[in-house]
C-alpha cells in the first residue's frame, strides 16, 4: 500500500512540476479575480454572474487540464521508456495504473480546492451567499473530472497523447450532448433510428447528470438522492474505464 | 549585434504602438449584430450554458451603454434574445431587454416595440404567470401598437391575480370599447359588476356599462357622419341632420342621459361626458383642451328636437 501511496504522491509532484499545471492554476486564479470586473459591468444579477463565472472558469480549465494530464500520462511514460523501470518492479501493472490515476485526481483535487477557496473569498467579498447547489456543483465537477481522467487513462494505454486528448475531448462534448441525441432519436418514426439513438445514449457517460452548475445559477437545492446517484453513476463509469485500461495495459507488450 | 536587436525591438514596439487603436465596435449587418448561431453555442457550450447566457447578457448591457440610434437599441434585442435562448429561465433579461429596446424617434414616435413585445411574449412562455411581463406587454400593445383588444385580454388575465390594482379591469373594459369590441367589453363589465365586493366598484361598473353603450352609439353616429360627408361632400352640422337625411334611423338616445352633438373635427360627442371611451394620451388631451377653448365642444340648443 505504501508503494501505491508513494507512486500517487509522485504523480502529484510530477504534475505539480509540470509547467502546464502551474500555468493553468495561475490562469484560473487570475480569471477568478477577473470575475470582479465582470460584476462591474452587469446590473442586478451579481450573485448569478459571480456564481456562473466562478464555476464556469473552474470547470473549463480543470476539464482542459484533466484531459491534458490523463491523456499524456501513460503514453509519455511509454515514449520516454520510463515505463520499463516501472514494469520491472514487483508490482502489478494495474496497481501502477491506479496509483497514477490517484496522483492525477489528487492534483486536480488540490487545484479545485484552491480555486474553491478563492471562489468563496470572492462570494464573501461580493456579499453573495455560499449555497448548497454551489457545493453540489463543485462535487459534480470533481466527479466529471474523474470520469474524464479515467477515459483519458484508458485511451493513453494504447494510443498516442494527441489521439487520447482528441478522443477524450470528443467524449466531453458527447457526454454533455448525449441527452439531445436520445431526445431527437425518440422523436423519429423510424424504429432503427430510435434504437441507435438510445444505444448511443446509454453507451456514453451522460456528463449532464454530474452538471449541477445550472442549479447553482438559480440556487435550486440538489437532493442527497440526486448527489448519491450521480456519484454512483460517475464511479461506475470511472471503474468501467479503469478495468478496460488495466486489461489493455496488462496485455500490452512494451518490447 | 546587440544594437541591431535593440533597434529591431524598438521598431517593433513602435510599430505596435503606432498601429494600436481602440477596440472596434461589434460587427453588424443591416439586420443586426453578427452573433453565433444558437445551435452552435448549444453544442460547443453544452456544459457551460449559464456562463454563455451570462456573457450575452453582459453584451446586452454593454450595447445599451454604446447605443445612440434606433438600430443600435434594436441590437439590444438580439443579445437578449440569444441570452434567453441559451437560458430560457433567465427572467431578468426578458424584462430588461424589453424595456431597453424601444426607441423614441421624437414626438412620441416609438420604434423597436415589436421586438420588445416579442421578447415579452417569449418570456411569457417560460413564465406564464409573470405579472410584470403581462403588464409590460399590455402596455406595449396599448400605448405603442394600438392593439387594444390584445391589451385588454392581457389586462383581464392580469386582473385575475390576487391583490392586483382594481383599475386594471376598469382599464380593460375601456380598451375593449376602444377596440370596437363592445360586446366583450359589456360582458366583462357585467361580470365585474356581479363580482364587485363594494358599493364603489358596483357603481363604477354600472356607470361603465352605460359608457360602453354610449360609446357604441357614438361610433354609429361617427360612421353616419363619415357616410354623409362622403356622399354629400360636406359635414353635417347637427345629429338630427343625420336622422332627417336617413343616415340614422332614429334620434339616438344617450344611456347617460346626455345630448349628442358633432364637434368641430366632425366627431360625435355627448354632453354626458366630454371624454369618449378611448385612450387619451398627452396630445389628445391637449387637443380636447383646445377644442374646449375654441368652443368646438358645446351643446347645440337645437339638439333637443329630433
Amino acid at each position: 500500500m505504501s508503494a501505491f501511496i508513494a507512486m500517487a504522491w509522485n504523480g502529484f509532484r510530477e504534475a505539480r512540476r509540470n509547467r502546464v499545471t502551474v500555468l493553468v492554476g495561475a490562469f484560473a486564479l487570475l480569471l477568478l479575480f477577473a470575475t470582479t470586473l465582470v460584476t462591474e459591468v452587469t446590473v442586478s444579477t451579481f450573485d448569478r454572474v459571480v456564481t456562473d463565472f466562478g464555476l464556469g472558469v473552474m470547470s473549463l480549465l480543470l476539464v482542459f487540464l484533466s484531459i491534458y494530464l490523463s491523456s499524456g500520462l501513460i503514453s509519455r511514460e511509454i515514449e520516454r521508456r520510463t515505463i520499463f523501470l516501472m514494469v520491472s518492479k514487483p508490482m502489478s501493472r494495474t496497481r501502477f495504473l491506479l496509483a497514477r490515476l490517484a496522483g492525477n485526481m489528487l492534483t486536480l483535487g488540490v487545484l479545485l480546492l484552491a480555486m474553491t477557496l478563492l471562489f468563496w473569498v470572492e462570494l464573501v467579498l461580493h456579499r453573495s451567499p455560499i449555497t448548497q447547489p454551489q457545493l453540489a456543483a463543485l462535487w459534480g465537477l470533481y466527479l466529471e473530472l474523474f470520469v474524464l481522467t479515467c477515459a483519458g487513462f484508458l485511451m493513453s494505454t494504447f494510443a498516442s497523447q494527441l489521439v487520447s486528448a482528441l478522443v477524450t475531448t470528443g467524449l466531453y462534448f458527447a457526454g454533455h450532448l448525449c441527452s439531445d441525441i436520445y431526445n431527437l432519436g425518440v422523436k423519429s418514426k423510424v424504429e432503427l433510428v430510435q434504437w441507435v439513438s438510445k444505444a448511443t445514449y446509454y453507451s456514453l457517460p451522460n456528463l449532464e447528470r454530474l452538471n449541477f452548475r445550472p442549479r447553482a445559477t438559480y440556487a435550486i437545492d440538489v437532493t442527497a438522492a440526486e448527489l448519491g446517484t450521480a456519484t454512483l453513476y460517475a464511479l461506475g463509469w470511472g471503474v468501467f474505464f479503469c478495468v478496460l485500461a488495466s486489461i489493455v495495459f496488462e496485455r500490452r507488450d512494451f518490447r | 549585434m546587440l544594437l541591431t536587436r535593440l533597434v529591431v525591438l524598438v521598431l517593433a514596439v513602435g510599430s505596435i504602438a503606432w498601429m494600436a487603436e481602440k477596440p472596434a465596435r461589434p460587427l453588424r449587418t443591416q439586420d443586426g449584430p453578427i452573433l453565433p448561431r444558437r445551435e452552435l453555442l448549444e453544442v460547443l457550450g453544452a456544459a457551460q450554458r449559464p456562463l454563455l447566457a451570462d456573457f450575452y447578457w453582459i453584451q446586452a448591457i454593454q450595447q445599451v451603454g454604446r447605443a445612440n440610434t434606433a438600430a443600435e437599441y434594436r441590437d439590444v434585442f438580439f443579445y437578449s434574445d440569444l441570452a434567453t435562448d441559451l437560458d430560457l429561465r433567465f427572467r431578468y433579461v426578458y424584462e430588461w431587454g424589453a424595456i431597453s429596446t424601444p426607441f423614441n424617434l421624437g414626438r412620441e414616435q416609438w420604434v423597436n416595440v415589436d421586438l420588445s413585445s416579442r421578447l415579452l411574449t417569449k418570456g411569457l412562455t417560460a413564465f406564464p404567470d409573470d405579472r410584470r411581463f403581462l403588464f409590460q406587454l399590455a402596455y406595449n400593445k396599448m400605448a405603442y401598437d394600438k392593439e387594444y383588444k390584445i391589451a385588454a385580454d392581457l389586462l383581464m388575465r392580469l386582473s385575475k391575480f390576487p391583490d392586483t390594482p382594481r383599475h386594471l379591469p376598469q382599464l380593460a373594459t375601456r380598451l375593449y370599447a376602444q377596440a370596437g369590441n363592445f360586446d366583450t367589453g359589456l360582458q366583462m363589465a357585467e361580470m365585474l359588476l356581479e363580482s364587485a365586493e363594494d358599493e364603489e366598484s358596483r357603481a363604477f361598473y354600472a356607470h361603465r356599462i352605460k359608457e360602453i353603450l354610449r360609446e357604441r352609439v357614438l361610433t354609429q353616429i361617427d360612421a353616419a357622419i363619415t357616410a354623409y360627408e362622403k356622399e354629400r361632400g360636406a359635414r353635417p352640422k347637427k345629429v338630427p341632420d343625420l336622422v332627417i337625411t336617413g343616415y340614422l334611423k332614429q334620434m339616438p338616445e344617450d344611456p347617460l342621459e346626455g345630448q349628442f352633438f358633432i364637434d368641430r373635427h366632425g366627431r360625435a360627442r355627448s354632453t354626458s361626458g366630454l371624454y369618449r371611451l378611448e385612450m387619451y394620451d398627452h396630445a389628445k388631451k391637449q387637443e380636447l383642451r383646445e377644442d374646449l377653448a375654441a368652443g368646438g365642444i358645446q351643446i347645440d340648443e337645437t339638439e333637443d328636437s329630433p
